[in-house]
């Protein structure tokens, strides 16, 4: 397996240029003698007839992507579309010299095509199935051709912790609603830009579940509390940033009168410090600032800003449910991303769900259709993708887990992610597979510290050869 | 052997007369008189205030006068709940104890250890001259347990001291230093009747068998609400046929969260088949969601003759909008203590009152800003929704800090007396020591009291080895107190 995971490191491989290593896994195959097939999008699947015997057995998928993620030390010279990667051992670690290793995931495809050559392997039906972009887009699992899978249990080998099973993970779905307004023109009252900054952000799977602040709701709840006392104008609200990050910025332009400045600035350093007191834990930086600015030639009319700012207050933001099977797992979260002035003279608000149970995931996306709707936004949805539901009761995470123990002593955990993974991407065609996700210990992925600790890629081997022998002695 | 026999005897042998004294919420008249009695028998100093309080007052002990003064406090009302086909007049009847290994229970009723034994504790404490104690008083409060109407309307110079000892917590063990406040939440949407249409058939829906529990300190079990699930389906439905609404009646109260919700809604005579088999679907699909949570939840559908009148189209689908997308369950968790919800809301019940649609709910938070907050979010909502909104008057949290002193003595004295530390929490739920903070801001607090369980219904056991451990406790720390200077 080594010496394949070598020669994967000669070929260039980056994200949407597979065009190299396509063709290195086409001469494997041809050179081996295994029937290979390649869809439009360009993944390529191999496969190996069962042993003797072994025909009857549950067919197996061995699953990585083909592409790596390119990042190098600023110093380091490097043409990731035509130079081999330099491999080094450093004690128990394999790395790279100042570039990305690429073992993520270029040792899951060594496995998938060792295992398709390893004469020593008592194997039933097997195939590999090596996916494009999974990194910046996952459209290789997103655009799956006919045929691409030929099996009843798919082992996914781009996980990376060794003593660990990975079995679920969540789907997405966008939500967005754009709010129509009237442009009024600005009536002669005194102009602020409040900015809202200093907060944490993240990412909007693996973080939200720290409770940090959302910008946009922190704003919306300004603006409403300001509203049930001072009567102002709201020109613009610009916050938060992209889909998949929790927003740490919001900034509002707004009018009050003359006589109502001094009350703006006692509510706004109330608020600061309330919201301060609040998130002492995880936003110590949060801050209000507040400047004046001339007056704009629009604003938005009060009704729309009215519905809009109780909306964006409303509307949920943050985990809604912990998985029961995982524990520390989020099951289900909405992420309240932005809010945006757009050119149209409309306000777009964009949200986006994830959850690992399918019908928690669009019920969450309805409840946020249902609160922007009540609140008159035109309401639309982008392509979701499907979650991977947490199943203790796998048939081959049992097998995996016995034999783990049976092998080490111990048995692994088991995990999910709250994020997406190509494994809920088979679902959508192949609702029956029976998956997990497993890989050989890796730190500092997609930067150019990865590296790869070589006793757990031994481990890593040993447990696939004796999941796929004992998967051999069953009946599908 | 009776409680009278059981040890720590001063303590049980008061709780034994509370027991015969009957105090339901809001009736304190005859437990009023018996602390009153009390107070004279012993020639204890005591006042009472017009909500009916009762305060007593013990000097401190000679050299202890300049320490700190304690309260000792509990509720002198009880919850009263029996048995189905138990006879029982908790206006008049004593309350029948009976002891069951190592716990003391009651004869197919509340027991009133919550909070009697807090209040035989409080007592036994003004008269026990082997304490050496600074200056103390007790503190005795009406209808904690419906309204708490006593800490709400506490009289002058009912509390003269520093320190407060909430004796009417439930885990021999735990110290309680922090509780949630509370607001109310309601909104109204006015409708017109509006005759129901030819041709419609309708269906009563009914959730029910849903585990419910108490909307604080059960709320973090992410259990569903059945009110949001029933317009889940309804709202499904209107997007695919016309829906009319003829009846809500959804949960219970505002506590409590809604055990079942039951929905009469009609349909075109031919879309009833469709409907009812979207039901079945619905029911599979909540039953996967809520596996771990709701094992009993049940979901049925059916048939009716017509109502007379439907609620008209407009307001049905706003209500049905409202309801299904509103705010409830847990919205921070509290940073102090893990574990502890900080913030959160209970979407209570959904009811129909003349041509009104009213919907309950209470917001919780053991921080004052965020409960405005979520209240806030609630009133937003509704109002997006076309309804009135309105809260009710707020209660007070009382937020954590790890740094009290009493907190700090109680816990290393539970430390020395029993060798292990216990455990500091804090309740998602109203206690009254939020209240004495409104017009007593710099007292320091703790909670804490023997082991019961099941409280509030006939289950209702008190653990013996641990009151007296709690017995100990109490006079430990306040001989602790009485050596420090105020």
């Amino acid at each position: 397996m080594w010496n394949i995971f070598y020669d994967i490191t000669r070929v260039p491989r980056p994200s949407k240029k597979e065009g190299k290593i396509r063709e290195f896994l086409i001469r494997f195959a041809q050179e081996h003698n295994i029937a290979y097939k390649v869809d439009d999008a360009g993944n390529v699947a191999m496969f190996r007839p069962a042993a003797p015997g072994c025909e009857n057995a549950p067919r197996i998928v061995m699953q990585g992507h083909m592409d790596m993620v390119c990042e190098k030390d600023a110093n380091v010279q490097h043409d990731f579309d035509n130079d081999p990667i330099e491999t080094i051992i450093d004690g128990e670690w394999v790395r790279a010299n100042g570039t990305t290793l690429g073992a993520d995931n270029g040792i899951g495809m060594a496995a998938g095509l060792a295992a398709l050559i390893d004469k020593d392997i008592v194997a039933g039906p097997i195939q590999a199935l090596f996916t494009v972009d999974e990194e910046t887009g996952l459209t290789g699992a997103n655009a799956l051709g006919d045929g691409m899978i030929e099996g009843d249990i798919l082992l996914n080998l781009d996980s990376e912790e060794d003593g660990e099973i990975c079995i679920g993970c969540c789907g997405g779905l966008g939500t967005s609603a754009s709010f129509a307004y009237t442009p009024t023109p600005a009536p002669a009252f005194t102009y602020f830009k409040i900015v809202l900054g200093g907060l944490n952000g993240g990412h909007s799977g693996a973080d939200i579940h720290l409770e940090r602040a959302c910008a946009n709701k922190v704003m919306a709840r300004f603006l409403f509390n300001l509203g049930k006392s001072i009567n102002f104008a709201l020109a613009s609200f610009n916050g938060g940033n992209l889909r998949n990050a929790i927003a740490r910025d919001a900034e509002v332009v707004i009018g009050v009168e003359s006589k109502d400045k001094e009350a703006l600035s006692v509510l706004l350093n109330q608020y600061d410090a309330d919201v301060k007191n609040e998130y002492k834990r995880t936003e110590p930086n949060v801050k209000f600032t507040i400047e004046s600015v001339d007056a704009p030639e629009f604003v938005i009319d009060d009704a729309t800003a009215k519905n809009f700012i109780y909306a964006l207050y409303c509307a949920p933001h943050g985990v809604l449910s912990m998985s029961k099977d995982i524990e520390g797992l989020v099951e289900t979260s909405t992420n309240l991303a932005s809010a945006k002035m757009q050119p149209d003279n409309t306000i777009l608000v964009v949200t986006s769900q994830r959850s690992s149970v399918e019908s928690r995931k669009f019920d969450a996306a309805n409840q946020i259709e249902t609160i922007f709707t009540l609140a008159g936004a035109t309401v639309t949805h982008s392509s979701a993708y499907p979650g991977w539901e947490p199943n203790m009761n796998s048939r081959i995470l049992n097998i995996a887990m016995d034999t783990h123990e049976r092998l080490f002593g111990c048995r692994p955990k088991a995990t999910a992610i709250h994020a997406g993974l190509e494994c809920g991407l088979f679902l959508t065609n192949y609702p029956h597979l029976d998956m997990i996700s497993y890989g050989p210990t890796l730190r500092g992925v997609h930067s150019p510290t990865e590296k790869m600790h070589i006793p757990a890629v031994e481990k890593f081997w040993k447990l696939t050869v004796a999941i796929i022998e004992e998967v051999a002695k069953l009946t599908r | 052997m009776t409680i009278k026999d059981l040890q720590p005897s001063l303590v049980w042998e008061i709780f034994d007369q509370l027991t015969k004294v009957p105090r339901p919420s809001q009736h304190e008249a005859k437990v009023i008189e018996f602390l009153i009695d009390f107070a004279k028998k012993h020639n204890i100093e005591y006042k009472k205030d017009a909500a009916g309080n009762i305060a007593m007052f013990r000097p401190a002990a000679p050299g202890c006068e300049d320490a700190p003064r304690i309260i000792l406090q509990g509720h002198m009302d009880m919850v009263c709940v029996a048995n189905d086909g138990v006879n029982h007049d908790f206006f008049n009847d004593p309350i029948e104890t009976v002891i069951d290994g190592e716990w003391v229970r009651a004869n197919g009723t509340t027991l009133g250890a919550d909070n009697g034994i807090g209040v035989a504790a409080g007592l036994a404490a003004m008269i026990d001259d082997s304490i050496v104690a600074g200056p103390i008083q007790a503190l005795f409060t009406v209808d904690e347990e419906v309204a708490m109407t006593g800490a709400n309307n506490l009289g002058e110079g009912m509390i003269d001291g520093d320190i407060l000892l909430n004796l009417d917590s439930e885990e021999d063990g735990e110290i309680c230093m922090g509780c949630a406040g509370g607001v109310g939440t309601h909104a109204t949407f006015p409708f017109t009747p509006t005759a129901a249409p030819e041709g419609y058939k309708f269906i009563d829906i009914l959730f029910k068998d849903f585990q419910g529990g108490h909307s604080g300190t059960d709320i973090h079990l992410e259990r569903a609400c059945a009110n949001k699930l029933v317009m889940r389906f309804v709202d499904s439905v209107m997007k695919k046929r016309d829906v009319k609404v003829a009846n809500i009646d959804f949960g219970d109260k505002h506590n409590a969260i809604a055990v079942k919700a039951d929905i009469v809604i009609g349909v075109k005579a031919d879309e009833v088949d469709a409907t009812l088999a979207e039901l079945d679907e619905f029911y599979a699909v909540i039953r996967n969601e809520y596996k771990h949570t709701e094992k009993d939840m049940k979901v049925i559908g059916t048939v009716i003759d017509a109502p007379a009148t439907v609620i008209d189209d407009c307001t049905a689908k706003r209500v049905v909008a409202a309801v299904y997308a509103a705010p409830h369950g847990v919205y921070h968790m509290s940073k102090e203590i893990v574990g502890l919800v900080e913030t959160s809301t209970n979407l209570a019940s959904v009811k129909i009152r003349g041509n009104e649609i009213h919907v309950e709910t209470l917001q919780r938070s053991s921080v004052e800003s965020r409960k405005d907050e979520m209240a806030q979010i609630v009133e937003a909502h509704f109002a997006l929704a076309g309804a009135t909104v309105t809260h009710s008057d707020p209660y007070p949290g009382w937020a954590p800090n790890m740094d009290s002193p009493i907190l700090n003595i109680a816990a290393d004295t539970y430390e020395s007396l029993f060798g292990s530390r216990p455990i500091t929490s804090a309740l998602h739920a109203g206690l009254e020591t939020g209240l004495f903070l409104i017009n007593y801001p710099n007292l320091d607090m703790i909670s804490f009291g023997p082991t019961l369980r099941g409280v509030h219904s006939p289950k209702e056991k008190m653990h013996i080895p641990a009151v007296e451990k709690f017995w100990k406790l109490l006079v430990a720390i306040i001989e602790t107190v009485a050596k420090k200077k105020r």
